[in-house]
């Protein structure tokens, strides 16, 4: 009988102590001086910069843009400020005619419960209950960055790609729409089920592209361009061992490339990178990334800073300061224990009017935030009334 | 006061524990070296705040687990690029005596690098779930399931160890 630990034991027994002080402390000597002397040369530029005689000295890093102010209020002629979960049932979404665009998607209810469509002029519309689908294929609804095309699944499973604007429905089968351009012109669908393999098409047509990765390779997709290329997410990053992510671009000529993203100096002790689901692409050439901190407690982790990148170099160009996540405080009840007051901002999408966030309370949606990634000016645009399982903002996916 | 100061005493007391678990971790003596250089020269450059955790140890080995998810992800990208000789497996250094020891290193070198490192520290290091799961950064729940998940797939990988358990 093989017993794993004996196993181990046994492997662990021959191994020789690694003779590695000396080049330990060789190549750490070596770098601390390095370090040294990149702030030296940082104190002669803000010396230099004080006297008036600024020489570009400063070694050059991400811009910090402070995002942790208090949001201001705010609206978009595109969505409701108040989203009411409380109305009665509303009508099923209709096939015959158009509804005009759609502003939000939320579940009023955790699933199987359906979908409800909350279009631009305020009226709500019930998506298409799923009889029948396996429980590990997401049922996910999305909507484009404009609101006119939702991908959503029928009652019996099957996806369809609807422009809302009309009547126009595309079936798509299995495949669900996993990322937009931020025009709206290309939507990657895949297979619902497992995600792999990206195909674009352009809608109204029909055409379908691949974009493929390497064999093997089940990188998330972060996004597409506006030229139809391809986004893939990251790996992770620690501040310990192992700070870069590494992407990888398809473009429109189905060619892929890998671009590392250097976070070294750029992640805190209790920060993390995952696996690129927190991507999002803000134009055709950079990327915001939000970053996973570990809470006090130590055994959850939530979103917190986002990063800008530029996906074509690699390089940092800025990291957005969002404020803090809340830790959830546990409160002992005389027959429970119930954990309350976590609070933290998602990264959503982006839309032609800034970046839009999720403000998540205790696992559910509370509110939407309109961040401007240029200046860190945050603004509520709108808030949940009710209970809200799930929301989903145009260009989510 | 140097900034190493007290560095070499923590390699000298670690050293040898620090020595087997870059071997388990990646399954041979080459890349095991250049782990834990690695991870102990990032440890040393940061030894004045890393000498005032309450257990240093459990930095480096973090270190060093987080810098095989990079090591395989580059390793898998190389073999992708390599299209036309498919790569032969590493073996490990020692020959075995036992086939049982044999089957379950194998398997493990065909474990994804986090549920390699889970099992190691679980099952070699002693290590609990909470504290498995503070050393990789991820709730108890994902030690839990990757614990699982990897002994399902090594008795998977290997149909004769079938009868492999952990006590």
């Amino acid at each position: 009988m093989s017993n794993l630990r004996a196993v181990l034991e046994r492997e662990a027994a021959e191994v020789r102590t690694y003779d590695v002080g000396a080049n330990v402390l060789r190549a750490a000597r070596r770098r601390r001086r390095l370090r040294t002397v990149t702030s030296a040369t940082a104190v002669v530029a803000v010396l230099a910069g004080m006297a008036g005689i600024f020489v570009t000295l400063r070694p050059e890093g991400p811009t910090l843009v402070a995002a942790d102010r208090p949001a201001t209020a705010n609206a978009l002629p595109w969505l409701p400020e108040t989203v009411d979960s409380t109305v009665a049932e509303p009508p099923q979404l209709p096939t015959d005619r158009g509804v005009g665009k759609g502003a939000l998607l939320y579940q009023p209810c955790n699933q199987p419960c359906a979908a409800r469509l909350v279009a631009q002029d305020g009226t709500q519309y019930t998506l298409p209950k799923v009889a029948q689908m396996p429980p590990t294929v997401p049922r996910t609804a999305t909507l484009s960055p404009d609101g006119r095309w939702l991908s959503y699944p029928d009652a019996s499973g099957n996806y369809l790609l609807r422009d809302l604007t009309g009547t126009k429905t595309m079936p798509t089968a299995n495949r669900r729409a996993v990322g937009w351009s931020s025009d709206s012109t290309w939507v990657g669908l895949a297979d619902a089920s497992s995600e792999d393999g990206v195909t674009v098409i352009k809608p109204p047509t029909e055409t379908a592209a691949a974009r493929s990765l390497p064999a093997d390779d089940t990188r998330p997709l972060a996004g597409l361009t506006t030229a139809g290329a391809a986004v893939f997410g990251g790996s992770e990053a620690h501040e310990v061992g192992d700070p870069d992510i590494d992407l990888y671009l398809v473009d429109d000529a189905g060619k892929g490339r890998s671009v590392p993203v250097k976070m070294e100096g750029q992640l805190g002790s209790k920060e993390d990178l995952h696996s690129g689901k927190l991507i999002r692409t803000v134009d055709d050439e950079t990327l915001l990334v939000q970053l996973m901190v570990q809470s006090d407690n130590e055994t959850t982790q939530v979103p917190g800073d986002l990063f800008h990148i530029d996906a074509v170099s690699g390089e940092v160009m800025a990291r957005i300061r969002l404020p803090q996540p809340l830790s959830r405080t546990t409160v002992q009840g005389e027959t429970a224990t119930t954990s309350k007051g976590e609070t933290f901002r998602t990264l959503a999408a982006v839309v032609p009017d800034g970046v839009l966030l999720k403000v998540i309370r205790d696992g559910a949606p509370v509110s939407i935030e309109l961040l401007d990634p240029a200046t860190g000016d945050r603004s509520t645009i709108a808030t949940f009334k009710g209970m809200v399982a799930s929301a989903m903002v145009p260009g989510e996916s | 006061m140097d900034a190493f100061d007290g560095f070499t005493d923590f390699m000298a007391t670690n050293g040898s524990a620090l020595s087997k678990f870059a071997y388990l971790l990646v399954g041979n003596h080459a890349d095991a070296e250049d782990l834990l250089q690695n991870a102990l020269t990032k440890t040393a450059v940061h030894w004045r705040r890393v000498a005032r955790y309450d257990n240093p140890a459990a930095y480096v080995r973090q270190a060093m687990v987080n810098e095989t998810y990079g090591r395989w992800r580059r390793k898998r990208l190389l073999q992708m690029v390599s299209v036309t000789k498919v790569p032969e497996r590493q073996t490990p250094d020692a020959l075995r005596a036992s086939d049982d020891r044999v089957d379950v290193w194998r398997a493990l070198d065909r474990l994804a690098p986090r549920q390699r490192a889970v099992l190691i520290l679980r099952f070699h290091e002693d290590l609990s779930v909470e504290e498995t799961a503070a050393l990789l950064r991820c709730s108890t729940g994902t030690v839990k399931s990757q614990t699982h998940a990897a002994l399902s797939r090594l008795r998977a990988l290997a149909p004769e160890l079938a009868d492999l358990r952990v006590s």
